[in-house]
């Protein structure tokens, strides 16, 4: 729950317009940009259905039922919930694309998740408290954030300053010797500017740094750093074009680590309203990565007792997600909205040269169903 | 890095003061920066698992056994 500039009807009034302003401002919806906590209670249940596959076969298929809640708890609370069950089967790589399915073993696990944030809105300053836990046969995390946010006296600036921690324990489920801890901790810092009637920009930077067990235990001879520091620093940019009633975003991630990744992630979505009830959203996402610098293409690998590791999500690589979402507004309270999305990677679409030549490429389906009602 | 860099200085040098009557378009619910919490969660999960970076969207949002 982000707090952003947004219109105030106090301020309104101090100009010539402004009764003219704050009335036109008192018919707008509230938004997830206001500066106090949300108007009444809205609460959204959907479904995601997952499944990925090579050449060759299906990998892992999720299914996951999920609830959000955001309400406001008298007039200087916010509370933001969410909580999901993923049931997990398939088949995930032991090393490159030799999958552990393959000799008949599979995978079925299953991941119960919740995340809480409490909000504090004073005049111009909004201090979050935020959990996350998740849990699963073979890995438990919890996590906790304090973040405060400060509004300009122009209302068009907000400076974010936020903490965070981890703690995961990690096992596995064919080797009960196997127990492991992670710890991390996160800094972030992040500025959102009104830029226009019609454009705003936010840009964030978080730095973590984890120390702990960062091997995949499932992968063969996988040997990775015992400490991994990240950045990401992600800028979000929201036009609307007024002709059209229409809203562009556009969203760029840097990212780098101690490991030696590289990443650009790029993504921009459409949000085209189409008479009183519907929304329509085409997006498109491209993510292209480094390797990291003990991912090998070769397997076994050329000497032991190094870090190495087969695993391709730290391989050089390109992907690209297109999807389309439809949302239908039954009336004001209640909205109804499935989303589709194809994910595809491959080392070709590595940008500026070619990948890691031992993945071959891989896909992805995901549908989301829907549904949301604001309780006033 | 220097992509990121010369973006937000060029939106930053071009932003004027914006009064408050102005930023009605600014409220509307498609110009969030989250306009949909749970599907933000569902492409977190699966990029996460899917690739090698990750992060940017907020502290202590936890982790997962995913990668």
């Amino acid at each position: 729950m982000q707090l952003t500039p947004g219109p105030q009807a106090d301020d309104a009034n101090s100009h010539p317009l402004g009764l003219l302003a704050a009335a036109a401002l008192a018919l707008m919806p509230a938004t997830a940009q206001a500066v106090t906590p949300p108007d009444g209670t809205r609460v959204t249940v959907s479904y995601l259905s997952y499944q990925d596959y090579d050449a060759q076969r299906d990998r892992m298929q999720v299914h996951a039922p999920q609830l959000h809640l955001r309400t406001a708890l008298g007039e200087r609370f916010g509370l933001e919930m969410a909580a999901t069950v993923e049931t997990m089967s398939g088949a995930s790589p032991e090393f490159h694309n030799a999958l552990s399915g393959a000799s008949g073993k599979g995978i079925a696990d299953r991941r119960r998740a919740a995340d809480a944030k409490l909000s504090h809105y004073f005049d111009r300053v909004v201090l979050g408290l935020g959990l996350a836990y998740s849990d699963e046969d073979d890995y438990r995390s919890r996590g906790a954030g304090l973040d405060v946010q400060w509004l300009s006296e122009d209302q068009s600036t907000t400076l974010v300053a936020g903490l965070g921690s981890s703690s995961d324990h990690i096992s596995a489920t064919d080797r009960p010797l196997i127990q492991q801890r992670r710890h991390g901790k996160e800094a972030m810092l992040g500025l959102t500017q009104v830029l226009s009637p019609v454009a705003i920009v936010q840009s964030n930077l978080t730095y973590s740094r984890g120390h702990g067990y960062f091997s995949d235990s499932y992968k063969a001879l996988d040997r990775r750093p015992d400490s991994r520091h990240q950045l990401a620093w992600l800028t979000r940019y929201r036009h609307y074009l007024p002709a059209l009633q229409a809203a562009v975003h556009l969203d760029y991630r840097y990212y780098r680590d101690s490991w030696g990744v590289r990443a650009h992630s790029l993504e921009t979505s459409w949000y085209q309203p189409v008479g009183e009830r519907w929304l329509l959203q085409p997006s498109l996402r491209y993510h292209s990565q480094g390797a990291a610098r003990f991912y090998s293409d070769r397997f076994p690998p050329a000497r032991f007792n190094t870090l190495y590791s087969a695993d391709s999500r730290l391989g050089a690589l390109g992907a690209i997600t297109v999807g389309f979402k439809a949302s239908w507004h039954y009336n004001a309270q209640t909205t109804v909205a499935l989303l589709a999305e194809h994910y595809q990677q491959r080392a070709s679409w590595h940008a500026g040269g070619q990948g890691s030549t031992a993945m071959m490429p891989f896909k992805a389906n995901w549908l989301s169903l829907g549904l949301g009602h604001l309780f006033e | 890095m220097r992509i990121c860099l010369l973006l937000s200085v060029t939106l930053l040098a071009g932003c004027a003061t914006v009064q408050p009557w102005e930023k009605g378009h600014l409220a509307k619910p498609i110009m969030a920066f989250d306009p949909d919490p749970l599907t933000a969660r569902q492409h977190k999960q699966i990029y996460t698992s899917k690739e090698a970076a990750s992060g940017g969207q907020g502290v202590g949002t936890g982790g997962c056994g995913c990668n």
